[in-house]
């Protein structure tokens, strides 16, 4: 049973990753797509990102070098990921039980980490203390992932305005989470455990002399599902939020030369579009119907 | 009444309205506006618009769509529709938002955190189907089963809607319940943008299925594409016109005013939103008082559509967009100026200065300019003579949405403001969390039917609250107020929703520019040029 939850872990893990760059991948391969910002832009600089401003409050603004603040970036995101600014500002009641399922799995996947780092640097002397940090973050990974997501199920089921947006996936996703979580803790606290350390090794050199608990083993092999998962839902937006951000909301840059190049290959797309006005002769590219009188077309067709 | 819609009641065979606007259940207005009418929020729509019509969706009608005759004629449009949305989809068709949107429609995980950043939504008092993820859930359905042919596991990942033309009908509708804000988007953690959606949907209707408001399209793009303005005027028209302006300036100010025309070489080509020069002249004759008095080199065009700075392409069709963004560019080129300065117009800045930027290669990538750093740069260069106790009456700023969320324009005004207006007053919020006019995207110059009654009650009603919170302390009539709007929509709207609630009657709210409080400051200028009066 033990091998199994191995295998699975190493399958889940292995369909996370393959499946995060498959998104990575299908997004950074878009067109390029006209500019759309939100402000404030942060990558602006703090002064200016503080009343939300642009570069186009200067009126000279193209004659002047533009600089990037990645500091204020940073800083902007880091409130992002691990406070939930978003959620805190304008949706409290939800970030009560969003934070925690949130934070929890930042615990788990630092606990994991932990753990692997105590298996490589096994016979250094601060390898108890990774051992040690495995066991307070997955525990507390463990409970507040189990409370967030126990917390998400009974929102997305008891409160009106989530339900009529809930897909029967979305109650599996999350209460996926939450089972999972259980069986692992009371696996954990019920069943006789080898020590961490050989519990650990064991399951990543797929030892098969290595024997835990059934329920923990249950619970270990659905979180190995749900991780495999993720990447194929849209709980895949830690992925996506890279680009919401970057490529969308904060990306006020100026054309380069090879965004021109880019554009320029869009510009000779053939649209299809059926509309009178548009035009399209079933010959016109995108750049040709953009400068096609729609008055002419329109006469021409009727 | 219940104001909770299911997604699924949007593809309900009748065509009663899914939604039931009263005005009880809409946000209470400031007491002094409270007139404790009861009954429906809206005018009931003539019998001949309902039997022809398709108004399913509110009890409000905006777009007028002729209601198929037959049960063959509603699948063509549903086939039609079907192949709008694929080709939406599609970079070959839609490369300009693909990638924004498909991270909407996979990544938006219905926490709603959007809703309450939602002025129509929350004004409307939490009406579900103006809750921006519902048209945004609804396509998203619509694209899992229908684009990437999800079958039985995506109703079991993303939900099932059935497609049929009632749906398709309450959906154009829906696309025209939004004002474009993109305060949702502001909000969401995620980055998913469902204002962007209501605009992408907006497209498959014009561009695939030829419907659209006719103020936007028969009115709008296509007259300004062939006789150079929205508002008809031909370059002969627009030249009639200004001059006028120019004397009635002159006149006004005690200064000779020249507008210059078409000067080759000129440092600043300023396009403005040719409806001021019909329906407040003041505006364009104001700025053409500052630019020479401060002695910028300057022109207008009377090229066509070079003196039109419109471009309602923006808000519902990309092909329209581009052809009046690269007409505004090439007018630009041929005149050799330096930078072109977009006038009080919030559209006009964001589509040429922001939505054109990446399609404007080679020679026609000039640089834009906002007039509120201009009129900024001129104002604090001291370059003209202001007296602040000329405006010495309460003052507001509105934000327009395109020049401030979407732009980034924030500050210039102000500081124009602080100099020259001692007892201006920021609206709650303000800057770059702002609430629309509620004629944004458009709204502000369509009132076919009853649109112009939810326009006032529904989507204008947060900015109403706002303008009365702003002035709280001084409502009585005999104090003149200024709400300072730098924008023509926002202005049409103000200008609609004060009428309808008698805002200047009972409490003497005025709306207007911001050139206008400037030249009112200006010493060498005959005093009160702004007239206290209701237009």
């Amino acid at each position: 049973m033990t091998l199994i939850t191995s295998f699975a872990i190493y399958t889940g893990l292995a369909f996370f990753l393959a499946g995060s760059l498959w998104r990575v991948f299908q997004y950074s391969r878009m067109p390029v797509h006209l500019r759309w910002e939100i402000y404030p832009v942060p990558g602006e600089g703090a002064k200016r990102a503080a009343h939300g401003g642009s570069y186009f409050e200067d009126e000279d603004w193209w004659k002047t070098p533009r600089h990037a603040h990645p500091l204020n970036e940073i800083k902007a995101m880091l409130a992002e990921i691990f406070m939930l600014r978003g959620v805190w500002k304008l949706n409290r009641s939800l970030w009560w039980v969003s934070y925690p399922f949130h934070i929890g799995l930042y615990l788990l996947i630092a606990g994991c980490l932990f753990s692997a780092s105590g298996i490589v640097f096994a016979n250094y002397p601060f390898a108890p203390a990774l051992f040690l940090a495995t066991r307070v973050f997955a525990w507390a990974g463990l409970a507040l992932t189990l409370g967030g997501s126990a917390g998400l199920l009974l929102r997305r089921i008891f409160d009106k305005q989530l339900r009529n947006y809930t897909a029967p996936s979305h109650l599996v996703n999350v209460g996926g989470f939450a089972l999972s979580c259980s069986l692992i803790l009371v696996g954990a606290i019920s069943g006789t455990m080898p020590p961490l350390k050989d519990s650990v090794f064991g399951l990543l050199a797929m030892h098969s002399a290595l024997r835990l608990p059934l329920i923990l083993n249950l619970g270990l092999l659905l979180g190995s599902a749900m991780t495999g998962y993720i990447p194929f839902t849209h709980m895949a937006h830690f992925i996506a939020k890279y680009f919401t951000y970057h490529s969308v909301r904060w990306d006020d840059a100026q054309k380069s030369k090879s965004m021109e190049v880019h554009i320029a290959e869009c510009l000779a797309y053939h649209p299809t579009w059926s509309a009178l006005h548009i035009g399209q002769n079933g010959t016109k590219s995108w750049a040709e119907v953009a400068t096609s009188s729609p008055i002419a077309t329109e006469r021409n067709q009727q | 009444m219940s104001n909770f819609t299911r997604i699924s009641d949007a593809s309900s065979p009748g065509r009663e309205p899914i939604a039931d606007l009263d005005e009880n259940d809409l946000t209470p207005l400031p007491a002094a506006l409270n007139k404790g009418r009861q009954g429906p929020a809206l005018t009931p729509l003539g019998v001949q618009s309902v039997d022809r019509c398709e108004c399913g969706l509110d009890g409000a009608c905006a777009l007028n769509i002729a209601r198929p005759k037959s049960r063959e004629e509603e699948d063509v449009l549903v086939a039609s529709f079907l192949s709008g949305l694929e080709k939406l989809f599609s970079k070959e068709n839609n490369w300009t938002f693909l990638q924004p949107l498909l991270l909407t429609m996979e990544h938006c995980t219905g926490c709603q955190t959007c809703s309450n950043s939602c002025h129509i939504y929350e004004s409307s008092g939490r009406q579900e189907i103006y809750r921006p993820t519902f048209r945004t859930e609804i396509l998203r359905r619509l694209y899992f089963k229908h684009v990437k042919h999800g079958g039985l596991v995506s109703a079991w990942q993303h939900g099932n809607i059935e497609l049929n033309w009632p749906l398709v009908a309450r959906l154009a509708e829906l696309s025209y319940r939004c004002n474009l804000c993109r305060r949702c988007a502001q909000a969401c953690p995620i980055g998913a943008d469902n204002g962007l959606v209501a605009r992408e949907l907006r497209k498959i209707f014009s561009q695939e299925m030829g419907i659209s408001p006719k103020e936007l399209h028969d009115k709008g793009s296509m007259l300004q594409l062939k006789s150079g303005s929205t508002t008809g005027m031909n370059p002969a028209g627009v030249l009639d016109n200004m001059n006028f302006v120019d004397e009635e300036m002159s006149e006004k100010t005690g200064l000779e005013i020249h507008t210059p025309w078409d000067v080759e070489g000129a440092d600043f080509l300023v396009i403005h939103n040719a409806g001021e020069m019909l329906a407040w002249p003041e505006n364009p004759g104001a700025f053409s008082v500052i630019l020479n008095a401060a002695g910028v080199k300057w022109t207008l065009s009377s090229e066509l559509s070079g003196y039109d700075a419109v471009n309602y392409g923006l808000w519902y069709d990309d092909a329209q967009f581009s052809r009046v963004a690269l007409k505004h560019l090439e007018v630009a080129r041929k005149l050799k100026v330096k930078a072109i300065v977009v006038g009080e117009c919030g559209h006009a800045h964001k589509a040429l200065g922001v939505i054109a930027n990446r399609i404007a290669l080679g020679d026609l990538d000039i640089p834009v300019v906002s007039s509120m750093t201009l009129l900024r740069d001129i104002v604090l260069s001291g370059k003209l003579s202001l007296d602040s106790s000329r405006n010495d009456f309460p003052i507001t700023l509105h934000d327009p949405c395109n020049m401030v969320r979407l732009m980034g324009i924030v500050e210039p005004q102000r500081e124009i403001l602080r100099m020259i207006a001692p007892r201006f007053r920021e609206m709650e919020p303000h800057g770059v969390d702002n609430y629309c006019c509620g004629g944004g995207s458009g709204f502000a110059i369509m009132s076919p039917n009853n649109f112009g009654d939810w326009r006032s009650q529904v989507s204008g009603r947060k900015k109403l609250e706002q303008v009365m919170d702003a002035f709280s302390g001084s409502l009585d009539p005999a104090i003149s107020k200024y709400v300072c709007a730098p924008c023509s929509n926002c202005k049409g709207q103000l200008r609609d929703l004060f009428t309808y609630w008698g805002i200047w009657e009972k409490h003497r709210i005025l709306y207007g520019g911001l050139v206008e409080l400037i030249v009112n400051a200006m010493t060498d200028v005959n005093p009160g040029f702004i007239d206290w009066q209701w237009r």
